[in-house]
């Protein structure tokens, strides 16, 4: 097993970290890279597919893999291109909450329907970070945000269940207190021959911690408090939502290939 | 994909076979009125050679699911009119800054917005040149009939790789729709981008004359950075620097500018020595075309022009059939080419042919040539 | 240069038939062809008709404003055609689904095309039917040719039916125009 220092020589572009002190973005690049080290990946089979917000940035230009740092919400889509595009690839996507959910939201209740082998890794923080800390779909009702000055009139989504429902084969949430469970549902992730979704509760120390008087320490230390493993609490449930065994697009569209006489090579 | 041989053929259909016979390998698509039968053929066509196809869920995710795999090294195509081309356009752009080739036919309709679906319409001309933001150019070729929906897909791919950016089929419904005999060579040139060579390390920038930098795969150990941001030779994106941003973006702008000579292509009879020369482009362009021919056989001296690809437009030779002759624009809509051609033929020598929901006879503009002669 | 219309209403196979007129025309004759389809955009309902145009000449007329030769297979469509039909050279009507004609100055043919269908098999094939007739009636269109298109555009175990659907529709026009 590397130590974090070589985890992050092995992973890690040296560019100077785009994040604010105390975000919780470095923290699921340093989960992601762990998992992938402890997984069988070779980091040259991964490509990071990513759209516009902070957690884009994750993996663009961090990660040191192949990137793919696209439009905004766009990124499942893309993704989906360079999947079917090479089968052999380990296709990661990072997106914000407003990014994945927001804007993107079709493709990803796409994605999850087509079941198509990603994983889709929503770094949730509750609003838009990098334009100044806006009211987004995963906003809880009546938060103040910057756009919200009188209370969030509307209420949240909840984009893990959305997704289990429009049909993913894996689904989870964890929060970045939970570095080591979350280390492992990204291994199961990448084992999954199919949509793996992860949601992650990120602390954003800058916007959301500012609104609610909070650090960076105080924010984790409020999801150890507010999540529960078990499932019958009003907590915050952390875990795996669901996992099922069905289709995968990838696999469907190379075999109907070579029926029709084709080589997808 | 079909043999060798003459067929009867509908123009989607010709422009499918196009993107078999070049080499397609992916296609991402959404349904859509009058493009469809691009899709429809291509779902059944695309996967007995061994390519991709997928309908997507909507057309920004058509556009950007071919990007994506482009960067599996397949070559890639997306077909749609109107409303899904103006959808399109944001990942457009980013296929433009990310130097992805690919391919994107617009079955032009006529609008604005949902308009009249099943009727012809070139109204997307600058829209296709100017429809993502921020600077670029772009190139963008006009088939006028089913035999040129083969050939010019074929060429549409072998631009997109040579010039590694997203080219516009810019048909319109006129020529998806209608049949007509199309030959089908076995002799397809075809053209592949190119690759790095050992140890070429900068996949956007280069020194070369043609500014195309190799473009690698994912999967190759490259541990690429493609962004739509302003980014560094190697693809580092630079947010700020003024340095990133001009060299990026005139790089990109040049690539097709000072490479005209290789990419322009038109059609001309008689530009040069005729009181009138009629400009058309498009399935407008046949009955213009036909125009030009009965007048010169009433003893008319009528020229003809046609752009074959549209954009980078060929403004130097427009100008110079401007100076010397009156012009007749015949288009199929109002606004569509028409600001191109102003810019180059002065406004005393310009009269405009234009036409909405439907082709012309070619009395209708003959009749219209007279007038004008 | 031959200009023909073929219109119904949408599902009567006028499409299909303008696609086996071109194809013989162009493929076969060798004539430089041009074929337009035109039916409602979403909804597979109302006037469907089928425009083709040949000529020995290369071809840049691609719309028709006044046809030569109409074939028209039901009612309603001749009803909204009346304008036009006063111009035609010639008219071929399907005389089961179109009663009532009205007077022209060019010429008539009515052709029982769906009963003749009917009798063969299947009413489907009254638009091949039509294209027999029509091939009487022209002497610029080649029945044989016809027959060698439709061997090709029809899955096998439709030829026969369709052969015989021409060589019915072309015996029943006993003049040429
Ligand atoms: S704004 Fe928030 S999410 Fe963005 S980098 Fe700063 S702390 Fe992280």
């Amino acid at each position: 097993m590397l130590k974090a220092k070589d985890i992050k020589e092995k992973y890690v572009r040296s560019h100077p970290s785009p994040f604010c002190p105390g975000c919780g973005g470095g923290m699921v690049l340093n989960s992601l890279s762990r998992a992938v080290e402890k997984s069988k990946l070779s980091k040259d089979e991964i490509v990071a597919v990513s759209g516009i917000g902070c957690a884009a940035w994750i993996p663009s230009p961090h990660w040191r893999v192949d990137t793919l740092h696209t439009t905004h919400g766009r990124a499942i889509a893309f993704a989906t291109g360079v999947k079917l595009g090479n089968q052999d690839l380990e296709v990661m996507v990072v997106s914000g909450d407003g990014d994945c959910a927001g804007i993107g939201g079709n493709h990803l209740l796409h994605g999850a329907r087509n079941n198509v082998d990603m994983n889709v890794f929503m770094i949730n923080n509750g609003l838009y970070a990098m334009t100044g800390g806006q009211v987004a779909p995963t906003t809880e009702h009546d938060e103040e945000t910057l756009t919200t000055p009188y209370g969030n009139p509307s209420s949240s989504f909840e984009a893990a269940e959305v997704v289990k429902a429009a049909g993913a084969g894996h689904v989870a949430r964890w929060t970045t207190y939970h570095m080591n469970e979350l280390i492992e549902e990204v291994e199961k992730a990448i084992e999954t021959d199919g949509f793996s979704f992860i949601e992650i509760l990120t602390q954003c120390p800058t916007r959301t911690g500012k609104k609610k008087n909070m650090s960076g320490l105080e924010m984790l230390e409020w999801y150890k408090e507010n999540t529960s493993k078990d499932q019958d609490t009003e907590k915050i449930y952390v875990g795996t939502l669901s996992k099922v065994d069905k289709p995968e697009l990838t696999e469907q569209i190379y075999r109907q290939i070579k029926e029709a006489g084709g080589d997808p090579k | 994909m079909k043999e060798k041989g003459e067929y009867f053929m509908e123009g989607n259909i010709a422009c499918a076979e196009g993107a078999l016979k070049a080499g397609c390998g992916f296609y991402a698509g959404y349904p859509i009125t009058p493009a469809s039968e691009v899709m429809n053929h291509l779902s059944e066509e695309l996967p007995k050679v061994g390519g991709r196809f997928i309908q997507m869920e909507d057309e920004l995710g058509s556009m950007a699911s071919i990007v994506g795999a482009s960067w599996t090294g397949l070559k890639s195509m997306t077909a749609t009119s109107g409303p899904g081309f103006s959808l399109m356009q944001e990942n457009l752009g980013y296929a433009v800054m990310t130097e992805t080739p690919c391919v994107v036919v617009n079955v032009q309709r006529a609008g604005p917005s949902t308009g009249q679906a099943t009727k012809p319409g070139t109204g997307d001309v600058m829209q296709a040149r100017f429809g993502s933001q921020g600077d670029y150019e772009l190139i963008a070729l006009s088939p006028n009939s089913v035999q040129e929906m083969f050939d010019f897909t074929v060429r549409a791919f072998n631009l997109a790789e040579r010039y590694r950016t997203p080219v516009v089929l810019l048909a319109d419904a006129g020529v998806g729709h209608m049949r007509e005999k199309v030959k089908i060579r076995e002799d397809v040139k075809t053209v592949k981008r190119r690759r790095p060579e050992e140890g070429e390390r900068e996949f956007f920038d280069t020194d070369r004359e043609d500014h195309v930098p190799p473009m690698p795969n994912f999967g190759e150990g490259e541990e690429l950075l493609v962004t739509g941001s302003t980014h560094l030779g190697d693809g580092t994106r630079d947010t700020s620097s003024f340095e990133a941003q001009d060299n990026l973006v005139r790089r990109l702008v040049d690539k097709i500018e000072d490479n005209r000579e290789d990419i322009e292509d038109w059609e001309e009879h008689h530009a040069e020595d005729s009181d009138l020369v009629v400009v058309s482009y498009g399935s407008m362009s046949r009955p213009a075309r036909g125009a030009v021919r009965k007048a010169r056989k009433e003893g008319h001296n009528v020229g003809f022009f046609r752009p074959k690809v549209i954009w980078p437009s060929p403004e130097k030779r427009l100008k110079k059939i401007g100076e010397n002759s009156k012009v007749l624009l015949a288009e199929l809509s109002l606004r569509g080419y028409r600001m191109e051609v102003e810019r180059s033929v002065p406004s005393e020598n310009l009269h405009i042919f234009d036409r909405l929901n439907s082709l012309p006879t070619v009395d209708k503009i003959y009749d219209n040539i007279k007038e004008v002669l | 240069m031959i200009k023909i219309r073929i219109g119904g209403w949408a599902g009567q196979g006028t499409v299909r038939a303008g696609t086996i007129l071109g194809r013989s025309l162009s493929i076969e004759q060798g004539y430089h062809v041009v074929q337009q389809r035109s039916y409602s955009a979403a909804v597979r309902s109302g006037i469907a008709y089928s425009d083709v145009i040949a000529d020995k000449k290369e071809l840049d007329e691609l719309v028709i404003d006044t046809p030569n030769y109409l074939l028209v297979m039901y009612q309603n469509t001749l009803d909204e055609w009346e304008d036009t039909a006063k111009k035609v050279d010639v008219l071929i009507v399907d005389s089961s689904r179109v009663e009532n004609v009205p007077e022209i100055p060019g010429k008539i043919y009515e052709v029982p095309a769906g009963k003749i269908a009917e009798d063969i098999g299947t009413a489907k094939a009254a638009n091949v039917v039509l294209l027999g007739s029509l091939a009487r009636v022209s002497e610029k269109i080649d029945i044989d040719m016809l027959k060698k298109t439709v061997r090709e555009e029809f899955p096998e175990k439709y030829t026969e039916l369709n052969i015989e659907a021409l060589e019915k529709g072309f015996e029943e026009v006993s003049d040429r125009e």
